[in-house]
């Protein structure tokens, strides 16, 4: 469904028709409980500290509480809360909030995610091919790739004009912050004059 | 009179006219990022933040004023107009605010919330003149137990009072302040967290976090739904621009009274405009009830009045308490303290004196500010509206490619272009998972403070803990602490119980 803009009276309603709510397969165990995954982060992040904790490198003279005080306090914080955090999301699971479906063709479709990955794939892979790129192909060419990609996690359905499209949005803000405003953008050392 | 004389000459300066564009330039520019839905005013002053750099201190910070005070504007003009708040502090003009757009009066709507978030505004910046001098010279009695009892406050009241759970508040905190520590530390020049890799010595950098959090975990979640969940299309309508005369009596008392309860808020560190806001919009509604009048649900007018002036007057206290005391209460706040520093300029009780003309020029740009967007939205805000025409795929596409410029020309490396991906990503999964986002800022701006506080007032006490409640200020506000916490815990299953009530009768009916 597009978005537009419409006009309203005063007093008439504008909401749209509600067919039903979106249909997720379950995925056994884990439906409700995929939010482990926040704590499972935190995890990560406490040992990764934890680890660091003992590598580092403290002068030995120093006074009072250390460097390794308050990340001591923040390590011990992350364990309690991911543990209590874990605990609360297996004992309630907790399902995202459901969108409505205002399209009756889309009645009756069930998704087997909630989260739409390969659209997802879209947008953080154009931000990886960006990254990758930027410093061998130079701002206009990997900044026009990464409009192109996140255009199309976005739905686009005009491959061929997007491409007209982002290189044309990378040239200007080249040419505004690279140029006018003399911000320090890659010109790529493929088809600019070297670095 | 001497805060007068002051100001007058930053009125001198800011009123040159190279600065009124930028004041301009800014205003038209934080509204639009502010329409774009999902953007808020915070991420329109980080993503401009680079555009900045090519002025003056003064220049920019002018421009700044425009920004954030413009992107409060475009807020609110979207939650009334779509029922998207794009951060916090707009919630609750959503809620008569989006009703009266559907009834067909939303440019009574936008009236009401233009003339209120200028009264708030207006107000606040009055106050912040007198406020501020005298803030910055009361700061010398605060040592590092107070601003750690600051700290602190800040840190239980955003994770417990703002968000619906406090497991989910404290596991932002924690992530947020985890991402501070990273860095060479301040007080022992100790590398911490690095693994050597000479990009985080200076630490992981506020305005990556920002945009990462903010601006891609926000197109990351829209890529992920877009296909599903389809937003609400937009309203306009014609008709009648201006308030009759009898909405604006209406509006009055609840535009004074939102002022008024949004005011002390900017200088308490309770993570931005969110509480004062929502406190604004359920006492109209309390007397709403109880006048007998009950307009309330149906797109009352006082509704809509009272939230946007305590926001914008929160939004206007809380520069007082960055200008004097050097503390952010809430992210945008934190993104301007990045850019003094940007500059070399500390905030803080020293300011004043080291830089008088770029805060009195910065105050009196704010007082600018309002009036400009004033004129530029009474008439003009169905017309910012039109912005959503622009296709989703470009616009968010527009958006990325404005984060990865923002981010590399800040930093000028691949390697914090990396950082903006990997902690986008986590954004996206707060974003997915419900974790409030407003902790995890708190806890990387005010992290650096309160371990430094801690630290050197337990150095001075020999690692004494009762250091940390010995002063009257520290008592005080520990004291104002547990008084929050225990409202807000005391609401929260008020609620329960009432819904739990309501569940119960649903069945018997």
């Amino acid at each position: 469904m597009n978005e537009e803009l419409q006009e309203v009276a005063p007093g008439q309603s504008i909401d749209p028709e509600v067919y039903g709510t979106e249909q997720v397969k379950e995925h056994g165990w884990w439906t409700g409980r995929a939010g482990l995954a926040i704590p499972a982060l935190m995890v990560a992040v406490a040992t990764y500290m934890l680890i660091n904790q003992f590598t580092m490198d403290v002068a030995p003279d120093a006074e009072g509480p250390g460097p390794r005080f308050f990340p001591g306090v923040l390590i011990a914080a992350l364990f309690v809360i991911a543990i209590a955090l874990a605990v609360d999301i297996i004992r309630k699971p907790q399902s995202p909030e459901m969108a409505v479906i205002t399209d009756q063709d889309q009645v009756g479709t069930v998704h087997s995610w909630y989260t739409d990955w390969p659209r997802l794939a879209w947008a953080v892979g154009g931000m990886v091919v960006f990254i990758a790129l930027l410093l061998p192909l130079g701002w206009i060419l990997a900044a026009a790739l990464l409009f192109w990609c996140i255009a199309r996690s976005m739905g686009s359905k005009r491959p061929v004009f997007d491409i007209t499209l982002a290189l044309l949005f990378s040239s200007a803000i080249y040419l505004i912050f690279g140029v006018a405003l003399s911000v320090d953008l890659p010109s790529g050392f493929i088809f600019g004059g070297g670095l | 009179m001497d805060a007068l004389l002051s100001l007058m000459d930053g009125f001198g300066s800011a009123l040159s006219p190279m600065n009124m564009l930028w004041v301009l330039v800014g205003c038209l520019l934080g509204t639009a990022v502010g329409v774009l839905p999902g953007l808020g005013s915070s991420m329109a002053v980080a993503l401009l933040l680079p555009m900045t750099f090519a002025l003056d201190p003064t220049g920019a910070f002018i421009m700044f004023a425009g920004v954030y005070f413009g992107g409060l504007f475009g807020d609110s003009t979207m939650a009334i107009l779509m029922n998207t708040p794009g951060q916090g502090s707009a919630i609750a003009s959503t809620f008569e605010g989006h009703k009266m757009a559907k009834s067909g009066r939303a440019p009574q709507a936008l009236a009401t919330a233009a003339i209120g978030a200028f009264t708030g505004g207006m107000i606040s910046s009055i106050l912040v003149v007198f406020l501020a001098p005298a803030l910055a010279s009361l700061s010398a009695v605060f040592g590092p137990a107070e601003y750690f009892a600051l700290a602190l406050f800040a840190f239980v009241a955003t994770s417990s009072v703002v968000s619906d759970s406090v497991l989910k508040g404290l596991a932002s905190l924690v992530l947020g302040l985890a991402i501070a520590v990273v860095g060479i530390d301040s007080v022992t020049g100790t590398e911490r967290f690095t693994s050597g890799v000479p990009e985080l010595f200076d630490g992981i950098s506020l305005v990556t976090v920002t945009v990462a959090v903010l601006a891609l975990g926000e197109v990351f979640r829209v890529a992920s739904r877009l296909r599903r969940d389809p937003e609400a299309m937009v309203m306009v309508s014609s008709g009648r621009p201006f308030l009759s005369g009898r909405e604006f009596r209406e509006a009055i008392p609840a535009w004074l009274r939102g002022a008024g309860i949004g005011l002390p808020f900017g200088v308490v560190p309770v993570g931005g405009s969110e509480v004062p806001t929502f406190m604004a919009y359920g006492l109209e509604r309390r007397l709403d009830k109880r006048s007998g009048r009950n307009k309330f649900g149906k797109g009352a007018i006082r509704g809509l009045a009272a939230p946007e002036a305590a926001g914008n007057a929160t939004t206007g206290t809380a520069m007082a308490s960055l200008l004097a005391l050097g503390l952010p209460v809430s992210a945008t706040a934190a993104i301007m303290l990045a850019a003094f520093q940007q500059y070399g300029l500390q905030p803080g009780p020293l300011l004043f004196d080291r830089a008088p003309d770029l805060v009195w020029g910065l105050l009196a740009s704010f007082f600018i500010a309002m009036v400009v967007l004033l004129i530029l939205n009474l008439p003009f805000a169905p017309l910012w509206a039109k912005l959503l025409l622009i296709p989703k795929p470009y616009l968010y596409a527009g958006i990325t490619v404005f984060c990865a410029l923002g981010i590399y020309a800040t930093s000028n490396n691949i390697f914090d272009l990396g950082m903006l991906l990997g902690i986008g990503i986590v954004g996206f999964m707060m974003r997915r998972f419900d974790i409030p986002l407003a902790p995890l800022m708190i806890g990387m701006v005010l992290g650096p403070l309160a371990e430094s506080s801690l630290r050197d007032a337990l150095l001075s006490s020999n690692g004494d803990y009762s250091i940390l409640v010995s002063s009257w200020i520290t008592a005080i506000l520990y004291v104002v602490l547990a008084g929050v916490v225990f409202l807000s815990l005391y609401g929260k299953l008020a609620q329960r119980r009432k819904e739990r009530g309501t569940a119960m009768t649903d069945v018997d009916s």
